[in-house]
């Protein structure tokens, strides 16, 4: 059992590692986009008029109701269907699970930001306008640097959120590690091994997440 | 737009997604009284004087929390009976998310538990109890009480989560919805009422839970 199980991994690890790297790259993607995207809702929802935040609350309220799965499919079938009508074109798989996850992504970035800047006190932004700073300079050099330190345990939660759900475009057919993993364990009925090496590499990847944004908490904490 | 919309077949297979809603929510339900028995038991045991007991605790809470839903609900389904653990779909997603629930609510636990005014454990101790009653007389309610927000928002991701069990073909929400579209080609229509259906089911559980916190909350 234990030399099938090395072997096969042997055999398979340039596999293994490629659709590795397929997560780590969908995973960063959908991190970078919807960390972007979902601080721009967030400073629109913390500074802007009553519209601003109504759209903004309701893109957040829907796309936090959705599950991460019906969110997939729903891309994978919806913005396919809509853009080959006003297009002529479709997205691949893996382009429909980036932009599932960055949309999950920045509805979670976006309450965080907003929830960051306002729980600042007023005081903070008139002292910044007391000595004279410009509303731009307020924010770099007073509100940002307290909001991250704010948003960042959160944040990282978040992120490893995002790599635990890039196993659900296996369910897509997206050539991401968990489907590698299953195809390996079906054809070489090795489940125990399979799935059990899975669960390892998970947990490196998410751990080591943490242990990264352990350490920037840490050094954002300095002054 | 091409695109018809034939919202007649949404109608007719309503009771479908009703019943695979029911199912989510029951899952859902199953994987939460996994999830708070095994939370209460490791948030007490992560205060045990025994060093390897903490520990143990920190493994489980680390490791399971760090997994892919997904990936263990696979393990459950398809690992568990090759090791003699007989175990149906809906059984091994019930499982599989319980133990989930579990590591997180263990931390959640923990954190209202360390929330706790001392003078309330010395308080139950003076007046007499044993410190096994001290615990569940007086620290636990006011415990509870603490955790019913973070409590009522993990029900309501594991009801999202449930939507997993879709992998394994457990007949729920989001397997109705993709049986709908494969089978009558009405692709938009079904996932848009499987989106509105959850978005829906979510509003109305986060309204009952926030009732369910203003009616224990303390005067």
């Amino acid at each position: 059992m234990i030399e099938d199980f090395s072997n096969t991994l042997v055999t398979a690890t340039p596999f293994l590692l490629g659709s590795l790297w397929f997560t780590i790259t969908i995973s960063a993607m959908s991190i970078v986009i919807g960390t972007a995207i979902g601080l721009l809702l967030g400073l629109a929802s913390a500074y802007g008029g009553w519209v601003t935040r109504f759209l903004v609350r309701i893109y957040v309220d829907i796309v936090r109701g959705i599950p991460g799965l019906v969110k997939i499919f729903t891309v994978f079938y919806l913005v396919n269907a809509l853009l080959s009508e006003v297009a002529g074109f479709t997205l691949s798989a893996m382009a429909c699970g980036v932009v599932a996850l960055s949309i999950h992504a920045s509805a979670q970035v976006s309450e965080m930001a907003r929830g960051a800047i306002q729980a600042l006190s007023k005081g903070q932004t008139e002292a910044g306008k007391a000595i004279g700073l410009r509303f731009w300079q307020v924010q770099f050099y007073v509100i940002y640097p307290q909001a991250i330190r704010q948003i960042l345990p959160t944040w990282v939660t978040s992120s490893t959120e995002i790599v635990k759900g890039t196993t659900l475009l296996s369910l897509i057919s997206v050539p991401e590690f968990f489907i590698t993993i299953r195809e390996l364990a079906a054809r070489e009925f090795l489940y125990i091994q399979f799935y059990g090496f899975a669960m390892i590499v998970y947990f490196l990847l998410n751990f080591s997440i943490e242990l990264l944004g352990a350490h920037l908490e840490r050094r954002y904490s300095r002054y | 737009m091409n695109y018809h919309f034939n919202w007649k077949v949404i109608v007719e297979d309503w009771d479908k997604l009703m019943w695979g809603l029911l199912l989510g929510l029951e899952i859902a339900f199953g994987a939460i009284i996994i999830g708070l028995v095994i939370g209460l038991v490791l948030a007490f045991a992560s205060h045990a004087r025994q060093f390897w007991i903490r520990a143990a605790v920190k493994v489980y809470v680390t490791f399971l929390r760090n997994q892919p839903p997904l990936l263990l609900l696979f393990f459950a389904y398809f690992v568990l009976p090759r090791m003699g653990i007989r175990i149906d779909r809906v059984e091994s997603v019930v499982l599989a998310l319980g133990l989930y629930a579990g590591a997180q609510l263990t931390e959640v636990f923990r954190a209202s538990l360390a929330n706790i005014p001392k003078g309330i454990r010395e308080a139950g101790l003076a007046i007499g109890l044993t410190p096994v009653r001290t615990n569940t007389l007086v620290v636990l309610p006011v415990m509870f009480r603490n955790a019913i927000p973070a409590l009522g928002n993990s029900f309501i991701s594991l009801f999202k989560d449930t939507s997993l069990a879709a992998g394994i073909a457990v007949a729920e929400l989001t397997w109705q919805a993709r049986k709908i579209s494969t089978d009558t080609f009405a692709v938009l229509e079904s996932w848009i009422a499987a989106c509105v259906i959850y978005v829906v089911a979510c509003m109305i559980i986060a309204q009952l839970l926030l009732a369910l916190e203003r009616k224990l909350k303390i005067p």
